[in-house]
């Protein structure tokens, strides 16, 4: 037997159920393209906050760093930077200090390695962040007295100013140098041998400060 | 114009009367007609014999449901002329829809023999009415109406994998539908 049997019982179904079969339509919202609409929104909305996100980001001007305020090492220890004061472990110099003046903060490294002191301040602000750290200590090692011109030349520093090298009571060659990048101190690279010019070297960075 | 003043012009005898209900219900009754016969001069012959069939029989009858009524005599007079074609190996969407139920249910069993036709015409009715209205609609678009599965599809706005799942669902319902109710022997 065909299946023709149902077929000609769905003849008899009532009036209102094909009535119903007539007008038949899906009356809400197709899925999957309702779907893809509030997807469309969603990356309408997203791609405005984005541009608007970029267009306030744009609009911050970088704070012009403020003019570089030196401080001595007693002034540092009077401060909320006292923390940062450099202490000295044994024979092994291995030290930080790190402090923020203003807008321009720096980092310094005291460590020493056998009879040499090297001490690095290394600036970073939020425009000199990681372009103007140097390692000067291999030059320092080999130099009593530096050209800072060829400093200038070797770490493509715009501005380098010699402060001075002098020899300490005990005999030992301080080579002291400041480099200035738009105002702003570099670097020191102090090279001594004993124990007290490692104060001495501090003491003479922070009054190269004033 | 309202299906009341349509049957009221049948029962004034107006000629207008077949007018109305070709503008309102013409691309209804040649659609159905052309789903279930081969070609569309054999359709627009079906559906001139519903409007000569409805002028005859209103009055005095007065359909409750208009389109329903349609839809019935054009379905019934459509199918007598497949009949005719198929004798002639002719295919229509409606014997596609046929081969559909014989794959899913007629092959898994057979009307019982003593069971009245009315019997099994009101528990399909009873198992239509127990399914959700979309499932309902789209089996009664293929079956009833012998709608294409791409004209379900658009209809209500879905792919037409969708439908030939709705379908295959709602077959295999009906069919454990009719066993439990006794209505088929296992083959």
């Amino acid at each position: 037997m065909s299946s023709d049997w149902l077929v000609l019982c769905l003849a008899h179904i009532s009036d209102d159920l094909v009535e119903e079969a007539i007008v038949s339509r899906r009356t809400g919202f197709h899925f999957p393209k309702l779907m893809v609409g509030i997807a469309a929104c969603i990356s309408v909305v997203l791609l405005i906050s984005l541009t608007t996100l970029i267009g306030k980001f744009n609009e911050q001007v970088p704070a012009a760093p403020e003019p570089f305020t030196p401080m001595t090492l007693s002034e540092i220890a009077s401060s909320k930077y006292a923390d940062f004061i450099p202490e000295l472990e044994g024979n092994g110099y291995i030290l930080d200090v790190a402090g923020i003046y203003g807008h321009a903060s720096f980092k310094a490294s005291f460590f020493s390695e056998s009879s040499e002191v090297h001490i690095l301040i290394e600036p970073y602000s939020d425009t000199y962040h990681n372009q103007n750290i140097i390692d000067m200590s291999s030059l320092a090692q080999s130099s009593e007295s530096v050209d800072p011109i060829f400093l200038a030349e070797q770490f493509d520093i715009e501005c380098l100013e010699y402060v001075t090298s002098q020899v300490t009571a005990a005999g030992r060659i301080i080579t002291q140098f400041s480099v200035l990048k738009d105002g702003y101190v570099a670097q020191y690279v102090i090279k001594s041998t004993v124990q007290d010019d490692i104060a001495q070297a501090i003491e003479r960075i922070c009054l190269c400060y004033k | 114009m309202d299906d009341e003043l349509i049957i009221d012009l049948f029962w004034v005898r107006s000629e207008q009367a077949i007018t109305e209900t070709d503008i309102k219900y013409g691309v209804m009754c040649i659609t159905l007609a052309q789903n279930i016969v081969t070609n569309h001069e054999d359709a627009e012959e079906c559906v001139n014999d519903t409007y000569l069939s409805l002028w005859n029989a209103i009055p005095p009858t007065r359909p409750a449901v208009f389109s329903a009524y349609i839809a019935k005599i054009v379905r019934n007079l459509a199918m007598k002329k497949a009949t005719y074609n198929n004798a002639q190996k002719r295919s229509s969407n409606m014997t596609v829809s046929i081969h559909e139920l014989e794959g899913y249910i007629a092959a898994r069993g057979n009307p019982v023999d003593t069971i009245q036709g009315q019997a099994l015409a009101s528990c399909i009715e009873q198992f239509l009415r127990s399914i959700d209205y979309e499932s309902r609609n789209i089996f009664l678009r293929r079956y009833w109406f012998f709608d294409s599965i791409s004209d379900i599809a658009k209809r209500f706005a879905m792919s037409e994998s969708k439908v030939k799942s709705r379908l295959f669902r709602t077959r295999n319902k009906l069919y454990t539908h009719l066993m439990k109710e006794g209505f088929l022997n296992v083959k």
